[in-house]
């Protein structure tokens, strides 16, 4: 799958991206997380109340993996993607990102690990409307250190028209359709080369047919240049398209998936023409 | 986050909200502009005032019967007790002696003093035909006038006849603009024309004075009125108790004031103006504190300071302006953090630093104070002229007050107009920094 991938930036793109060194990694594994804990303590005038949002959560993620998070609302998805996107900490537990343990990380580099190692793709795309689509795309490169405007706006387009809509580069995000606008914040996402895509209900807020060309999107961007996506969903059916689905239930990880995805599915059926299932389930008891 | 970048960001979420903005704006350029205006116009009087004296000869101490200092803090012990003052210890000054020749010949003979010069001050009407104004007479010898003086020149034609009793010296403001706009009464109503035109008198020419007084044992309004002949014009020396006075002679002005021989103030010509501290010691050893002595030196350090004390007042009333303009931009600049929570939530989500999001914030404040106080700046030192060329021909000579804006000045107002702008960004841009991004990205 490796030798299929291309560089997201263009094939014979001078551009090179170096993250600090305390952050570069040759591991095999984006995103490792070790015994997870999130406790919420909320004090009101009769008694201390404590909910157990995250109980124990291990799991690891390879890149250019695609794996989308399934369960039920409360089940914690939302607090584990939090913590895995470096904006908040657990209370126990470590979380490495490309074999960095983040969290032992200050504020401020904590910051740089959001914007270096990690592109956010929300449910309600929190676009800035004031700015035009691309200035949007560029808004992360502002607070890195590592890309010039001269190298961003260059990037910035690429990015827009591998997405299909580089035509809508100088429009305000208000001006374009809802599946325009996610694919803008996943270009947005993409202008630091991060190490893991963290895309919290990307298609929530689109129609079937929309939401759809949204995952093929985030598939596309795995499959084609080895982008490493962690998408929570509740959509069963796009999940069921990813390379694994982990579900969450009461803080603790219920059961593991793995699917054949399409790709693997096209490959395999071009050497054993005997195989001819799609999706194979691996479940793993827990 | 490289600082144009900051600056371009910053900008266009100031252009977002182009109303806020723009009143906010407004506010500080009141402050900003009111205290440019009014410094402008103090430093301008200042520096009248102190060019006005400096016309002054330097070596002219003049001398009054009014004490310098209060009544009350006199030593009574000094004075034989003197007279009692309206309202228990008064709060009038109440002339301890009278300046009459013998006053004049006891300075004439003191060391360094080479002329002692007495004159008589009043108002009195002048009139020709049916004209008039109002004038300050000068009552003095016309030869000692070049000594008060040194730049006094009289126009051609002019001839000074020290004994001439009905010889008036013009100074040429009156002689060329005899108008009718400040008209006595009786004038007035004499008046046919009241047009505002001017007349011109010439050398020559003959012109009634008019001196009107209450008479102490009838307390009745007594006029008294004379026939003066134009024997001289005196051109503007650029000092308006000489400029706007009218001269004659000292007998003349004895009988026709009613003076009785007491002068109201002497002109003491020290011999250099190195001897000025030394006669003024000598007179104040004589006279003690029943005297008033003034010095051109004593008058402009006293305008100075008046001019600092005043501009110090002014400054702290337009500083309340800029300071209302600063809580203008905390609240603009908080509510611009409150409707901008999730955005600060996605900055955050995408790698923003605490200190980039308060940059960005920090700068939108700046950007509010420089435009503001630089717009502030140019709308100050407009105003200064409106403000004199509407207002200040009532009090001055028109022309004559200038605003001034040293440069100093004007970077200091820029200077504290910026910094209170972005000191009262500090805290929303702070608390903006500060912000959750999990709460942030949460708010709707």
């Amino acid at each position: 799958m490796d030798e299929r991938r291309e560089d997201l930036a263009g094939k014979g793109s001078s551009y090179h991206y170096h993250l600090p060194s305390q952050l570069q990694s040759t591991t095999t594994v984006a995103l490792k997380l070790e015994n997870v804990k999130k406790v919420f303590e909320s004090r009101s005038a009769s008694a201390k109340k404590v909910v157990v949002a995250l109980d124990g959560v291990s799991f690891e993620v390879k890149r250019g993996e695609f794996v989308s998070i399934v369960g039920p609302s409360g089940s914690g998805k939302s607090t584990l993607l939090n913590i895995i996107g470096a904006l908040d900490r657990p209370t126990s537990g470590k979380v490495f990102i490309n074999g960095q343990d983040i969290f032992l990380l200050d504020d401020t580099r904590l910051s740089d690990v959001r914007n270096h190692l990690i592109g956010f793709i929300f449910q309600s795309y929190n676009l800035v409307n004031r700015m035009s689509v691309q200035e949007n795309v560029e808004f992360p490169a502002v607070f890195s250190e590592r890309l010039s405007s001269a190298e961003s706006h260059p990037k910035a387009l690429k990015l827009l028209e591998i997405l299909g809509i580089k035509d809508k580069a100088k429009q305000k995000p208000v001006d374009l359709s809802g599946g325009e606008q996610q694919r803008v914040a996943i270009a947005r996402a993409l202008i630091n080369d991060p190490a893991l895509v963290l895309a919290d209900e990307p298609t929530g807020n689109l129609d079937t047919k929309t939401g759809r060309e949204v995952f093929d999107l985030l598939k596309m961007l795995s499959d084609r240049f080895g982008t490493t996506v962690v998408m929570v969903t509740h959509n069963l059916e796009l999940a069921g398209m990813t390379t694994r689905s982990i579900y969450i239930r009461d803080g603790r990880i219920e059961k593991e998936i793995m699917h054949k995805t399409t790709s693997e599915t096209e490959a395999r059926s071009t050497d054993d023409e005997d195989t001819n299932k799609d999706i194979t389930s691996q479940e793993k008891s827990r | 986050m490289k600082v144009i970048q900051t600056f371009r960001i910053s900008f266009k979420a100031l252009g977002d909200r182009k109303v806020r903005t723009s009143l906010t704006i407004l506010m500080v350029i009141v402050g900003s502009s009111l205290m440019v205006t009014l410094n402008g116009i103090v430093a301008g009087l200042g520096q009248f005032a102190t060019d006005v004296f400096s016309r002054l000869a330097p070596n002219i101490l003049f001398v009054t019967s009014i004490p310098m200092d209060g009544p009350g803090q006199r030593d009574d012990a000094d004075n034989g007790g003197g007279p009692p003052t309206f309202l228990g210890q008064g709060l009038i000054p109440v002339p301890a002696i009278t300046l009459d020749q013998t006053v004049v010949d006891r300075l004439e003979s003191l060391a360094g003093v080479s002329a002692v010069i007495p004159s008589y001050q009043a108002r009195i009407t002048i009139a020709v035909e049916n004209r008039s104004q109002i004038a300050s007479v000068l009552s003095v010898q016309p030869e000692n006038l070049k000594i008060i003086a040194p730049t006094l020149e009289f126009t051609e034609g002019s001839t000074i006849d020290p004994k001439d009793e009905s010889a008036i010296y013009l100074p040429s403001l009156i002689a060329n603009n005899l108008w009718v706009g400040e008209l006595s009464e009786e004038a007035a109503a004499a008046a046919d024309n009241d047009d505002g035109s001017t007349a011109t008198i010439m050398i020559g020419q003959q012109v009634n004075v008019t001196y009107t007084y209450i008479d102490l044992a009838t307390a009745s309004r007594q006029s008294k009125s004379e026939v003066f002949t134009v024997a001289g014009i005196m051109k503007p020396v650029g000092n308006p108790t000489i400029d706007r006075a009218v001269v004659f002679n000292l007998d003349t002005g004895n009988k026709l004031l009613q003076k009785s021989g007491r002068y109201d103030s002497l002109f003491v010509a020290a011999e250099s103006t190195d001897h000025v501290t030394q006669v003024e010691k000598e007179i104040r050893d004589l006279y003690g504190s029943d005297i008033g002595i003034t010095t051109s030196k004593a008058i402009i350090q006293s305008i100075g300071e008046f001019t600092a004390g005043f501009g110090s007042v002014i400054s702290s009333i337009a500083l309340v302006a800029l300071l209302v303009g600063s809580v203008g931009i905390i609240t603009t600049m908080y509510t611009s953090v409150t409707e901008r929570t999730r955005e600060i939530g996605v900055m955050k989500a995408i790698g923003a630093r605490d200190r980039n999001v308060l940059a960005l914030f920090l700068t939108e404040a700046a950007i509010i104070g420089i435009i503001g106080a630089s717009i502030g700046l140019i709308v100050g030192v407009l105003g200064g002229y409106g403000v004199l060329s509407l207002f200040g021909s009532n009090l001055l000579p028109s022309g004559e007050v200038t605003p001034r804006y040293p440069w100093s000045e004007l970077a200091r107002v820029w200077a504290i107009s910026l910094g209170l702008s972005v000191a009262a960004g500090l805290y929303p841009a702070w608390k903006a920094s500060k912000l959750s991004p999990i709460v942030a990205l949460r708010r709707e």
